[in-house]
């Protein structure tokens, strides 16, 4: 599922933020053009894809952003949109005017939260109203850029607004060149074992998690991976590759971590098949010799197996030998 | 198959720079008695060759000056002469479409004549009516004869002839015909008498001229029927097709002319400029003109060239050295190579097989499987 | 040829005067839509009933009862979206083409918009309009190269079509005849029985000499020729149309442009070359 970001605007100023570079770099006022996103569903439809994910900056503060959902659903995608829940009362009416009653299967909101106890009240506040709205329709995500984090907020809210019961984690990757907050390889291993802690609440509340790419299998134990198989329904996956991301600009790059390198127009391919290819193989290209993010990835055999893609290629990034 | 190029009328409305019958400013008109002679010995050359036809080609001055009555008269005259051979004549008609009518093309459709061949000149004041070449009252004739076969649903076909003028913008040219009609051809423009307004154009001009519009040609080549790049193709290319007759070779005896008072000659423009006299044909029956001796030194011309001028030549197979009649006007001699055979070559070399990635190797009469396909390679072609 | 289509305004009178005729009809709202389908195809047929509105396409009340009624809504615009969405499903059930003028800037959106989910549209040019023809010209891109389906834009798809022919006769294309006015194929009859060959003649009161009774003569009218020999007059006159390689299909009704810019013949060459795009013979 690749994504397109309806503007590069934004509400919040997240320290982990792994689209900041890329919005730093960018017009904030771009927004994506009508023609664009049918040009864009042109092009998933001809791939055969069925599934887009819209996000930003915040994808709501787009003034089409409920047109542009309305329109991608009529023809038969499933939208799945990835917000921080805050946004104005208008923008939020018209959104529950058109949007609250269409099929979770059809619709889907991911909802980024950031922990109460590091937000603005007001901001937290929005993003209630956000959740009342559309709890049927919305998960939540999580973005992990410290060891120290927290979920069990997260599981309250799921729980107190009926969400689906669901938490995507997230994890902060260094963005090559740039000097956002993430979390360090030697951090992985206590970063598991305070995962692993929230485990009997997640599991109590039927709650299930789902890991973001950039993990790495061997942080956790055998015992953890246990439990994680159970906390991720069977979907437990530790891979890197090109998520790939539409700016409103029309341009195309691999994943936010790797914005910053061959940074392509939409134009020059003619299928997202080819720009995955293109993706996949500079990925493969930017490791290089070395296969993981630890010196052991390169005689493991989980990795020769691509049971794990041995962390983010971000880590890699020797970012002189590159064009930016 | 026999051509005959028939002249009833050299009389024209109207006055085309490059038209040499006009010049002659002869205002005769065939006779109805000229007429049965004439029918007559096509009736007896047909009795005693089963196996010919004839295609009778009405040609002028402007045909359709002879008026709905006369070409009536032809049809009673044929019906009377050709009783049992008229089936086997095939009417075919040039015009210049000014004076064309319905009762025209009514008579046209008894003679059996299912397309008409046509000229045009996008270029103001080269054809016109009058002595300052009106081409404003030219055209608007011409497309109202347009609108008329179209209505009647005949075919017609252009020549427009490349002069000086057309130079500039060969593009042009082309889309102003093809906006028009589907089938047109490019002739050289030639002068056997004096070019008093500069209209000549040098060998190389005309090759660069074909030249522009070929590629452009070539895409569109499905929808339009364009000589002679479609001769040149279909032969190279499609190994198949015809070529016109100054570049078949094939002339020798199958060609006559019938000027208005029953003088022959070998074709149009060897009738036209007085080349040629197979005599009158109320004095000579028609087998006797089409095997005069002197047709004997044309047939040897192509045994000639291709042994002494044109030995060697990779494009002989696509000219067979030209209309000798262009040979006899430079040397006063027919057994020579047409100057024209230099655009020909030119064109070839510099656009079509450059363009088509081909190169020719046409020395003899059976060469066409000799064609070699090449690759490019830096822009040079390197023929396997 | 086939006999004349006739397009007329709603009048039973008109309509009842004929018998197996095809039947375009004129009206400007949609209160006797159901009434006038039974009306022409009692003895005749209808080909279409074309509703010229001023308002939005949001702003129409569709109504599922018309889904045998082969319409043709001219409006001003696409309106609301909001709106329009919640009318796609049933407008997808209709047998609709919509026609936007594009003197209007929005509508060649509006147009990409209707094209991509799937509902049949065109464009109106007014007369004497000076074009966007980068716009016209990205118009064209969508609905050529489009990497997936979608629904006509007329006059696009009739010139394609109709480009792809080699009828050597009617060798060009008039593209007036999706807008019911082409003298061809189309006659016209106003509400006082007056008879004309385009919209235009109608609108000048320019009439056929001849009775509703005998409108198959119409092509033996002076007006009727006089329209013929206006094709040739491009040519008559060494008038730069004549040389351009669009020519085939804008016919010189965009002569007026020239002044100003030479947009028009990059379009429509390029409009017309698409049949060797499309068959990728280049």
């Amino acid at each position: 599922m690749a994504n397109v970001l309806l503007t590069e605007k934004c509400v919040r100023s997240c320290p982990y933020c792994f689209a900041k570079e890329y919005m730093t770099n960018s017009s904030v006022e771009e927004i994506l053009k009508w023609e664009d996103l049918i040009y864009i569903a042109d092009l998933f439809e001809s791939s055969n894809e069925k599934h887009i994910s819209l996000l930003g900056g915040e994808p709501s503060l787009h003034p089409n952003f409920t047109e542009f959902i309305l329109y991608l659903l009529k023809r038969n995608f499933h939208v799945n949109v990835f917000t921080s829940g805050i946004m104005s009362e208008k923008i939020l009416l018209k959104a529950k005017e058109n949007l609250r009653t269409i099929d979770p299967e059809q619709l889907s909101f991911v909802c980024n939260i950031n922990n109460p106890k590091d937000s603005l009240k007001n901001e937290f506040q929005k993003v209630k109203k956000f959740l009342k709205v559309f709890n049927k329709q919305t998960s939540t995500s999580f973005n992990i850029y410290k060891s120290d984090f927290d979920l069990n907020f997260l599981i309250d809210i799921i729980k107190e607004y009926q969400l689906k019961p669901h938490i995507r984690l997230g994890l902060a990757h260094p963005i090559p060149g740039a000097n956002n907050f993430f979390l360090k390889i030697n951090e992985f291993k206590v970063f598991a074992k305070r995962l692993m802690s929230f485990f009997n609440n997640l599991e109590n509340n039927e709650i299930s998690i789902g890991l973001d790419c950039g993990f790495v299998m061997c942080i956790f134990s055998d015992t953890q991976l246990g439990k994680l198989f159970k906390l991720t329904n069977n979907r437990l996956g530790f891979s890197c590759g090109p998520a790939i991301d539409f700016g409103p600009d029309m341009s195309v790059w691999s994943c936010f971590p790797l914005s910053n390198i061959h940074k392509k127009s939409i134009y020059d391919f003619n299928s997202l098949k080819e720009i995955y290819d293109f993706y996949f193989n500079m990925n493969k290209e930017i490791r290089g010799d070395k296969i993981g993010i630890l010196k052991k990835c390169s005689s493991c055999s989980f990795n020769k197996r691509n049971l794990c893609a041995g962390g983010c290629t971000a880590h890699l990034v020797d970012i002189k030998n590159f064009i930016v | 198959m026999t051509t005959i190029i028939f002249k009833a009328i050299e009389k024209c409305i109207a006055n085309c720079v490059y038209c040499e019958v006009i010049k002659r400013k002869q205002n005769i008109v065939m006779s109805y008695e000229l007429l049965e002679i004439i029918f007559d010995r096509i009736n007896e050359f047909l009795e005693a060759n089963p196996q010919e036809n004839i295609d009778f080609t009405w040609h002028g001055g402007e045909i359709t000056m002879l008026g709905v009555d006369y070409f009536n008269k032809v049809l009673e005259i044929q019906e009377k002469c050709c009783k049992n051979t008229k089936i086997r004549i095939k009417h075919l008609a040039q015009s210049n479409l000014l004076k064309i009518s319905q009762e025209i093309i009514d008579v046209f459709n008894k003679l059996g004549i299912t397309s008409i061949g046509s000229s045009y000149d996008p270029i103001s004041n080269i054809r016109g009516l009058g002595k300052n070449r009106n081409s404003l009252k030219y055209n608007t004739l011409f497309f109202h004869g347009i609108e008329l076969l179209n209505k009647n649903k005949i075919p017609f076909g252009i020549i427009n002839v490349v002069h000086k003028k057309q130079l500039e913008n060969p593009l042009s040219i082309y889309y102003f015909l093809s906006n028009m009609v589907d089938n047109f051809a490019f002739n050289k423009v030639y002068f056997f008498s004096e070019d008093r307004y500069g209209l000549n154009v040098t060998q190389e001009e005309y090759a660069d001229f074909l030249g522009a519009i070929f590629p452009i040609w070539l895409k569109q080549r499905d929808r339009y029927h364009v000589r002679p790049f479609e001769s040149f193709y279909d032969i190279i290319i499609k190994n198949k097709g015809d070529l016109v007759c100054e570049n078949a070779g094939l002339c020798a005896y199958r060609w006559l002319y019938i000027g208005p008072e029953g003088n022959t000659s070998h074709c149009g423009r060897s009738g036209d400029n007085e080349m040629l006299s197979y005599g009158n044909i109320k004095k000579r029956k028609l087998n006797d003109i089409l095997h005069d001796t002197q047709r004997s030194q044309i047939e040897k011309r192509q045994d000639v060239l291709i042994s002494t001028e044109c030995k060697g030549c990779r494009f002989w197979g696509l000219c067979h050295g030209g209309c000798m009649i262009d040979a006899y006007d430079i040397h006063h001699d027919f057994i020579h190579k047409s100057p024209n055979c230099e655009w020909l070559k030119i064109f070839i070399e510099k656009y079509f097989e450059p363009i088509l990635n081909v190169k020719l190797d046409l020395t003899s009469d059976k060469e066409y499987t000799n064609l070699m396909r090449c690759t490019t390679n830096k822009n040079k072609i390197i023929c396997e | 040829m086939d006999k004349y289509i006739i397009v007329s305004p709603y009048s039973t009178t008109v309509i009842d005067k004929f018998r197996e005729r095809q039947f375009v009809i004129l009206v400007n709202d949609f209160d006797n839509i159901n009434e006038i389908l039974e009306c022409v195809n009692r003895n005749n047929f209808l080909v279409s009933i074309q509703v010229n509105l001023n308002s939005s396409l949001s702003s129409i009340d569709f109504n599922e009862k018309w889904d045998n009624v082969p319409l043709r809504i001219v409006v001003s615009d696409l309106g609301d979206y909001l709106t329009f969405h919640k009318k796609i499903d049933l407008i997808r059930k209709l047998n609709i083409l919509f026609y936007f003028p594009i003197n209007k800037i929005d509508n060649f959106l509006n147009i990409q918009i209707l094209s991509s989910l799937g509902i049949n549209c065109g464009f109106i040019i007014s007369d004497g309009q000076l074009l966007d023809w980068g716009k016209l010209s990205e118009l064209l891109y969508y609905y050529m190269y489009s990497k997936s389906k979608h629904s006509i834009i007329e006059p696009f798809d009739y010139i394609i079509q109709n480009n792809n022919k080699n009828d050597i006769f009617n060798n060009f294309v008039d593209y007036n005849n999706v807008y019911f006015n082409d003298p061809d194929y189309y006659i016209h009859i106003d509400s006082e029985q007056n008879i004309s060959l385009s919209f235009e003649n109608s609108k000048r009161n320019i009439f056929l000499d001849i009775g509703i009774d005998n409108i198959d003569s119409a092509k033996e009218t002076k007006q009727y020729k006089n329209i013929i020999e206006d094709r040739h007059k491009h040519f008559i006159i060494n008038h730069p149309c004549s040389y351009c390689p669009g020519w085939r299909i804008c016919l010189g009704k965009f002569s007026y442009c020239l002044r100003s810019s030479n947009g028009c013949i990059e379009f429509f060459t390029e409009l017309f070359n698409s049949k060797y795009i499309l068959n990728n013979i280049l």
